[in-house]
């Protein structure tokens, strides 16, 4: 039982990376291997509200998902000077930027050795320190989450964005500064990555930067790319096959060593099948057309 | 009518000019457009036409010259701020938004929208829901103004070519564009649609917009227009009302001479 | 003291050109296919590992010597690399150069190319460093400046690749040919070029480069199967800053950046090689969008 509460947390934690991935790459058309990064900082920023300042869950919570969203920043800043196919470098260059400096910053972060001893949240009198009550918590979250993204998509606002995405010049000769909405679904998916961060500190109670490398970052952009971008529930498919495809490969009794690898080689051959026959992910919308 | 009539003109150009890899795609190109007409501009492909609609909507650089606007110089104005100025394009391959519907297209190039502002959204709803209602009966006019009332539902990339350039034209009203340029408006479209499409562009300017247009159907573009410009190799080389560009014999060579 | 930053200065040379490989191949590749070819740093990575693989197979233990089993060995390994990145243009980037999809698409697939060659290297040789030449290197001083025996071969095996590479794109007929298809491809194809074998010809260079410099590293300071982001990338950003329409700015592009790199190695730590290169990368396209040698401006329409 609290291996089944375990695997639904963590795809409670990846949904809402999922989603907010889904917002940049599927909902704006902007490839970025920079949501581990965002995360990280996310993780990284509340770890170190709580664990140094002893900050409450909510107020290091809040933190994180401003200051996250301050670094995102940096990403369209340096990316607004650059033309369009530029993005990705300037996400990527964020991502690894800014794991050089959690991994070598060891006066604050403790560099690879991580932080550990992160409390558990505490909230309204109410102490999350069982499996039950943390996944419970963590499905409130999910929900509150996944509604604000929902209502941001299907608002004016998120119809503006695929307008801008699938014809930007088009959409900037109706009156849309597509610079401004970039940059606004760029923030939102930061602080929703912060908020998945922080959850995930406050759930495995250690963080390292082991969890936030280009690497992560790549295989955050599969969840989504093969799950589906442009909807709601390609997201959700996608996070819920990271999750699972490891334990599903654990049965299959194929050894740890090798596991790993193998499930990078599935994602790598169902990427590049699906950009071939169905670009839009198993249950996503967006095709990436030119 | 005499062009000249109209002592400020909507649109100005002054010694417009823009090269490409040293070539000249737009020389020194000066057009007035008064308001309430219709301008067509003709012309050889490659003359520079379209190159010429670029500048005015704000997309490419010139390299010299004025582009004015209601008297005022828009060098400053960058391209997604000529919209609110009143500026519209319509484009020669539509450039529909194609997964969205007919009234979404419509709803996406409506001048007012609240909900485009993430903090209205969360903090003003009734706001946000009203001006979304507002935006609604708006496209509904217009749908139902293009007899396409009851495609409002379907995809854009379903509609027919013609269908497409009226919803095309239409989210420029949605837009409160006053100078609409238009891009080869009856390309590719069947005949009946085109007659439509001239009478509601003609009805447009009768109810206050200014068009100024690129045509390649000669005929039609005479038969509604108040000035012509003829362009060639990036410059103007007739200018006139209809019957002084008809009866002018340079017409002939520069079309067919190329 | 000038004696450091000599060695620094030698140092990031030596690796420069040796990056400038790396570098002109992804830049022939991009201006030959227009393909963000991001598995050309898992091109990149399979040269040494199929170096490793044939000396498996062969049971060659001595290539500390030069002989005529290593030089077989080396170039087993770059011919199998070369074939191996023709084998990803027609099956990969083909399909989608025919269907005309959009870059993003075609660099999504790229991703995956690399991710599955990647994780397959590390399944059959295993995720930690191996050494294509065990022990220490025999080394030289000049001038208070150490070089090892390695590093020699480095420079002058970069020289010579890169002088090739010159005179291949000047003077062969595959060199012009190339050079159509990457100015103007429909012109080209009216010319009788065609674009399909240029295609090929185009991946087989640019990973031809590619594995001479990986080889000449992976003897200096061994392989894993992750150097390839970081080459590939480092390459990526040379090219860019260098100006994408010269060869010659992607040249100078990976000399400045080995320089760079050695420095921040030498006075911070290796770990933060990669976010120097990415730092320089902002720097320049922000202060000089189109590059450092590039002599043309971008256009403000798309």
């Amino acid at each position: 039982m609290s291996y089944m509460l375990y695997i639904v947390i963590l795809i409670e934690i990846y949904t809402v990376l999922s989603l907010s991935l889904n917002v940049v790459v599927g909902y704006a058309g902007l490839v970025t291997l920079a949501q581990a990064a965002l995360y990280g900082v996310g993780a990284y920023v509340a770890t170190l509200l709580m664990v140094n300042l002893h900050w409450g869950f909510l107020p290091a919570l809040l933190l994180a998902v401003v200051g996250t969203v301050l670094s995102s920043f940096l990403i369209t800043a340096a990316s607004m000077r650059f033309k369009g196919d530029y993005f990705i470098l300037a996400a990527l260059a964020f991502q690894v930027i800014v794991y050089s400096v959690i991994n070598n910053w060891v006066t604050v972060t403790k560099g690879p050795f991580g932080i550990a001893g992160i409390p558990k949240p505490d909230l309204f009198g109410i102490h999350l320190d069982s499996l039950l009550t943390f996944s419970l918590f963590g499905l409130v979250i999910t929900v509150m989450v996944g509604g604000l993204i929902y209502m941001v998509l299907h608002s004016a606002f998120g119809r503006t964005l695929q307008a801008i995405r699938d014809d930007e010049i088009a959409a900037t000769t109706l009156g849309k500064k597509a610079s401004s909405f970039k940059i606004r679904s760029i923030a939102i998916s930061a602080g929703c990555a912060a908020v998945a961060g922080t959850l995930y500190a406050t759930f495995i109670t250690y963080i390292d930067p082991s969890t936030f490398t280009t690497d992560d970052s790549l295989l955050l952009l599969c969840m989504v790319l093969l799950g589906g971008t442009g909807n709601f529930k390609g997201p959700i498919v996608g996070a819920v096959i990271l999750v699972l495809l490891p334990e599903a490969l654990r049965l299959l009794a194929i050894p740890d060593s090798v596991s790993a690898n193998l499930r990078m080689i599935i994602y790598g051959i169902a990427l590049i099948v699906m950009m071939l026959v169905r670009p839009q992910g198993i249950a996503g919308k967006y095709k990436f057309e030119s | 009518m005499n062009p000249n009539m109209a002592s400020n003109f909507l649109l100005e150009t002054v010694s417009l000019s823009k090269s490409f890899d040293g070539v000249k795609a737009v020389d020194s190109v000066s057009i007035q457009i008064p308001e309430r007409t219709i301008t067509t501009i003709i012309g050889p492909n490659g003359a520079g036409k379209t190159t010429l609609f670029n500048i005015i909507s704000g997309l490419i650089v010139e390299d010299s010259g004025v582009v004015r606007y209601k008297d005022k110089s828009l060098n400053d104005t960058p391209a997604w701020n000529r919209s609110a100025a009143g500026i519209g394009r319509l484009w020669q391959d539509v450039r529909l938004f194609k997964n969205m519907t007919a009234m979404e297209n419509l709803l996406v190039a409506g001048r007012k929208q609240a909900g485009e502002k993430i903090l209205d959204l969360f903090f003003q709803p009734h706001k946000v829901g009203a001006i979304e209602k507002e935006n609604r009966q708006q496209a509904l006019e217009i749908l139902e103004l293009f007899g396409l009332a009851e495609k409002r539902n379907t995809i854009s990339e379903d509609l027919s070519y013609g269908q497409q350039k009226l919803i095309a034209l239409g989210r420029l009203l949605m837009n409160n564009s006053d100078l609409l340029l238009l891009d080869e408006p009856t390309a590719g479209v069947n005949p009946v649609i085109i007659e439509k499409l001239l009478e509601h562009i003609l009805n447009l300017v009768k109810n206050g917009k200014t068009v100024l247009m690129i045509e390649h159907d000669v005929p039609k573009a005479m038969a509604i227009s108040d000035m012509i410009y003829v362009m060639d190799n990036g410059r103007i080389a007739l200018s006139g009302s209809p019957s002084e560009i008809l009866s002018n014999t340079q017409l002939k060579e520069i079309y067919v001479g190329v | 003291m000038t004696s450091i930053f000599l060695q620094i200065f030698i140092n990031g040379l030596i690796v420069g050109l040796v990056y400038a490989l790396v570098a002109l191949g992804f830049n022939i590749i991009y201006r030959g296919t227009k393909v963000f070819h991001i598995a050309h740093g898992a091109i990149y990575t399979s040269a040494p590992y199929f170096f490793l693989g044939w000396v498996l197979l062969t049971g060659s233990t001595h290539f500390t010597n030069i002989g005529s089993s290593l030089f077989l060995g080396l170039v087993s390994a770059i011919v199998i690399t070369c074939l191996l990145s023709a084998l990803i243009e027609l099956i990969v980037y083909r399909p989608h150069f025919m269907k005309g999809s959009s870059s993003v698409i075609t660099f999504v697939s790229s991703l995956g190319v690399y991710i599955v060659v990647i994780n397959l290297i590390a399944i059959f040789f295993g995720n930690t460093i191996r050494y294509l030449y065990p022990g220490l290197q025999p080394t030289l001083t000049f001038w208070g400046v150490r070089v090892t025996q390695m590093q020699v071969i480095e420079f002058i095996v970069s020289i010579i690749s890169i002088i090739g590479f010159f005179i291949l794109l000047e003077k062969s007929s595959l060199g012009r040919k190339i050079r159509a298809v990457s100015d103007n491809s429909t012109l080209a194809n009216v010319l009788g070029i065609s674009a399909k074998r240029i295609r090929v010809q185009v991946f087989l260079v640019g990973s031809l480069l590619a594995s001479i410099a990986s080889l000449l590293i992976a003897f200096d300071v061994g392989v894993t199967p992750f150097v390839g982001m970081s080459a590939v990338l480092t390459a990526a950003v040379a090219v860019i800053i260098g100006g994408v329409n010269s060869y010659r700015g992607s040249v100078v592009g990976a000399i400045l950046l080995g320089l760079s790199q050695n420095v921040v190695i030498w006075f911070l730590s290796d770990q933060w090689k990669d976010a120097v290169t990415f730092l320089i990368l902002v720097i320049v396209l922000v202060c000089r969008r189109q590059g450092l040698l590039s002599a043309k401006m971008r256009l403000e329409e798309k």
